[in-house]
């Protein structure tokens, strides 16, 4: 297997939600408007990577990884994981590969069924998948997983309900729950939020230990640029349902190009209550993603927009190898100096 | 003068494999207008001091010993009536994972008017404008108030909860993990809003988080827990540049930084169970510099300096050194 053979595309995706409105509204007007979650956006994700994805709150990045786990159908573009076209197969087919994709999700008080036993949670998909042949077998492979999210010791925890957990523990019966099943490619919504440091690391580590282990693949996404460096291989920033840069994740974060990747990783705040560095952050509101403003998207929280930003869509041009960015008026760490 | 004294606090879960020790021994006191940070590690009983303060521990938990004096009145004492009236009115919070709390076939927007009306006597117009300029405060776009719960993204809902949490303006403010959810950019905006209400209304605040950078950015002080207790507590400055206790120091280490891809300490082990807790000190397991006097003898929560309180027998080792080599 060759370093860099794809395993999923996506390409030119899009995912619009219908917005429901008042009656008064309607009668003003019939047009349907829509929340434009995921607007064309196309990229690769590469065998036994970890390709992540981070842009701010609402930017689409759990409809785009809902969307290529086919939780949710695309309203445009297509998905193929190891060239099949997931938006064409039949139910039957998708049920095939469910257990080789799965997912943690982003909200562990959400995600996990109150009535279950931490050990029928683990459990459920070994048994719907026949993974396990004895019981024994069963709560051997469901301890292995506890111990390997270090809810230690097992015998404490298995069968607690999830209310009887604290947050973060609930975050890692999630984390056993999607890995359990050995898949091939794991979408990992913001998967160690929940956690202190210490676990964190300790648990980003077991996650990177399972890519060669288990022959894994990752979607990772998070806002968390720290984490996301230490975790990951490539990296696409989004804002407003668009990918705005992308590359190796130390070049973008180290030398980004896109005027909102550099104000993103400046705001990224630092552990030291004697530092009075300037935190930027961007200027304004996340406009709507209704009515997303035109030419690009972050013209009007730009401090360096112009007239060809407004008007025209910046497309992707390559900074360095592998690593492009869609912004007309490159960012170069000068513009602060004197600021 | 604190608003809010903690004294010798223990809360326990009995489950059938035994008591779980979540808070165990606890003291503190919370100043008017300061933010206290609480952290520590993931299952060491921060939410069930939260749940404890507000007398609202989930069966089978229970308030074993201890006292929780707001303004002087002890509220481990009070009716379940009584305290109804106190949470909100006095002391609100923002649970951990609340967002899920928004009822799903409510609209965002009637849902928060509902929970003003509840508690302000006011007509439903205004309500709604109340609501509105709520939402604007904590940046989400009033035009979204139609829009169902699972419309929103996560972190539009966690400032939805924040939302509804202030509109009583409370005097103590707790907030288990408020910004966990939610990207730099609008964590800072909402630890900035925390910060002008504190200003305006004498807000005392208890931030219960593990994100350190969020400690030091809005905290005054800081108590940090391992395992049901509390092992050091000080100013933020010293937390962090004389940490005396080594959970602290290992916790510290062990944040990635942003660019530095350098090596990052990562505690042995695994968190101790609440049920049976190690002997002696609770961290000792894990602890790279324990002795025979650790593993037979607890020790004591003290001034050490100004100030300064730590619970362990070898704090003095500590001063400017790093044991997790
Ligand atoms: N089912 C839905 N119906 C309508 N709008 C939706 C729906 N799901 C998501 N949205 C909207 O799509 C946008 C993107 O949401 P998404 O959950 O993908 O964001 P996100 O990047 O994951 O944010 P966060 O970091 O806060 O989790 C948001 O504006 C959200 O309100
Ligand atoms: N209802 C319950 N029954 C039994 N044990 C419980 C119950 N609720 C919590 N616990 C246990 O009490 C301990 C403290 O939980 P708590 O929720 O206070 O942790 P926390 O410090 O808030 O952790 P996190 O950062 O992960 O949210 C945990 O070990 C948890 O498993
Ligand atoms: S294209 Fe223009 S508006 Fe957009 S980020 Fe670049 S400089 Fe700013
Ligand atoms: S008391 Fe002993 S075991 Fe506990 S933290 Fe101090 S040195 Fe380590
Ligand atoms: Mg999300
Ligand atoms: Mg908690």
């Amino acid at each position: 297997m060759t370093a860099t053979e794809t395993l999923i595309e996506v390409r030119n995706l899009k995912k619009y939600f219908p917005v429901r409105r008042g009656f008064v509204a309607q009668l003003v007007s019939r047009e349907q408007i829509w929340v434009k979650a995921v607007d064309d956006i196309s990229f690769d994700i590469r065998k036994n990577e970890v390709f992540v994805l981070a842009g701010e709150s609402g930017c689409g990045k759990t409809t785009t990884g809902r969307v290529i786990l086919n939780l949710t159908p695309p309203s445009d573009g297509s998905i193929t994981y190891g060239g099949i076209d997931l938006t064409a197969i039949t139910k039957q087919e998708m049920k095939a590969l469910r257990p080789k994709l799965q997912i943690i999700f982003q909200d562990p008080y959400e995600s996990l069924n109150p009535r279950l036993s931490i050990h029928d949670s683990i459990g459920e998909a070994l048994q719907v998948n026949q993974l396990a042949d004895t019981r024994e077998e069963l709560l051997q492979r469901i301890k292995m997983a506890m111990e390997d999210v270090r809810l230690f010791p097992p015998d404490d925890f298995i069968y607690r309900y999830p209310h009887m957990l604290s947050g973060g523990q609930r975050q890692r019966v999630v984390i056993a729950r999607a890995i359990v099943t050995q898949p091939e490619f794991i979408v990992a919504d913001e998967p160690v939020s929940m956690l202190d440091a210490s676990i964190r690391a300790e648990i980003l580590q077991l996650l990177k230990d399972l890519i060669k282990k288990y022959d894994l693949t990752y979607l990772y996404i998070t806002h968390d640029l720290a984490s996301a460096r230490y975790i990951g291989d490539r990296i696409a920033i989004m804002y407003l349902g668009k990918i705005v840069e992308y590359g190796p994740v130390g070049r973008v974060i180290d030398n980004p190009k896109h005027q909102y990747t550099a104000i993103l990783i400046s705001a990224v705040p630092i552990p030291d209550p004697t530092l009075t560095h300037t935190r930027r952050a961007p200027v304004g509101e996340v406009p709507s993603p209704i009515n997303p403003p035109s030419g690009c998207r972050f013209h009007t929280r730009c401090a360096y927009a112009d007239e060809q930003c407004r008007l025209e869509e910046p497309p992707f041009k390559e900074v360095e190898k592998d690593h492009f960015a869609a912004c007309w008026h490159w960012f170069d760490p000068k513009q602060w100096e004197d600021e | 003068m604190a608003v809010l004294e903690v004294n010798n606090l223990k809360a326990y879960f009995f489950i059938e494999a035994g008591a779980v020790k979540a808070v165990d021994d606890v003291t503190f006191a919370l100043e008017r207008g300061e933010t206290l940070g609480l952290a520590g590690e993931s299952g060491c009983g921060k939410s069930t001091t939260a749940f404890a303060l507000l007398n609202l521990l989930p069966y089978p938990g229970r308030i074993v010993d201890g006292e929780v004096l707001l303004d002087g009145e002890d509220l481990t004492k009070k009716e379940p009536d009584e305290m109804r009236k106190i949470r909100w009115d006095e002391i609100s919070m923002v649970f951990q994972g609340a967002m899920n709390a928004l009822n799903p076939v409510l609209r965002i927007g009637d849902q928060i008017v509902e929970a003003i009306i509840l508690h302000e006597n006011i007509t439903t117009d205004e309500a709604y404008r109340k609501m509105e300029d709520i939402l604007e405060v904590v940046g989400v776009d009033p035009t979204r108030a139609t829009n169902y719960p699972h419309e929103f993204s996560g972190g539009m809902k966690q400032r939805v909860m924040i939302a509804m949490a202030l509109v009583t303006e409370p005097k103590v403010l707790i907030a288990d993990e408020p910004t966990t959810a939610l990207d730099v950019t609008v964590e800072a905006q909402v630890l900035k809003l925390l910060q002008s209400l504190q200003a305006k209304f004498q807000l005392s605040v208890i931030l219960i988080t593990h994100d350190l950078a969020t400690i030091a950015e809005a905290c005054d002080r800081v108590a940090i827990m391992y395992a049901g207790q509390i092992v050091e507590l000080a100013d933020v400055v010293s937390i962090f540049k004389e940490r005396l206790h080594p959970y602290t120091e290992g916790l510290i280490r062990s944040v990635p930084s942003l660019l530095g891809t350098e090596k990052l300490v990562h505690i042995p082990g695994a968190p101790p169970g609440l049920v049976t807790p190690p002997s002696g000190c609770r961290f000792h397991p894990r602890c790279p510099i324990a002795t025979d006097i650790c593993v037979n003898q607890e020790p004591k929560f003290q001034e050490i300096k100004e100030k300064h309180f730590v619970a362990c027998h070898h704090a003095d080792q500590l001063w400017g050194k790093n044991v997790w080599k």
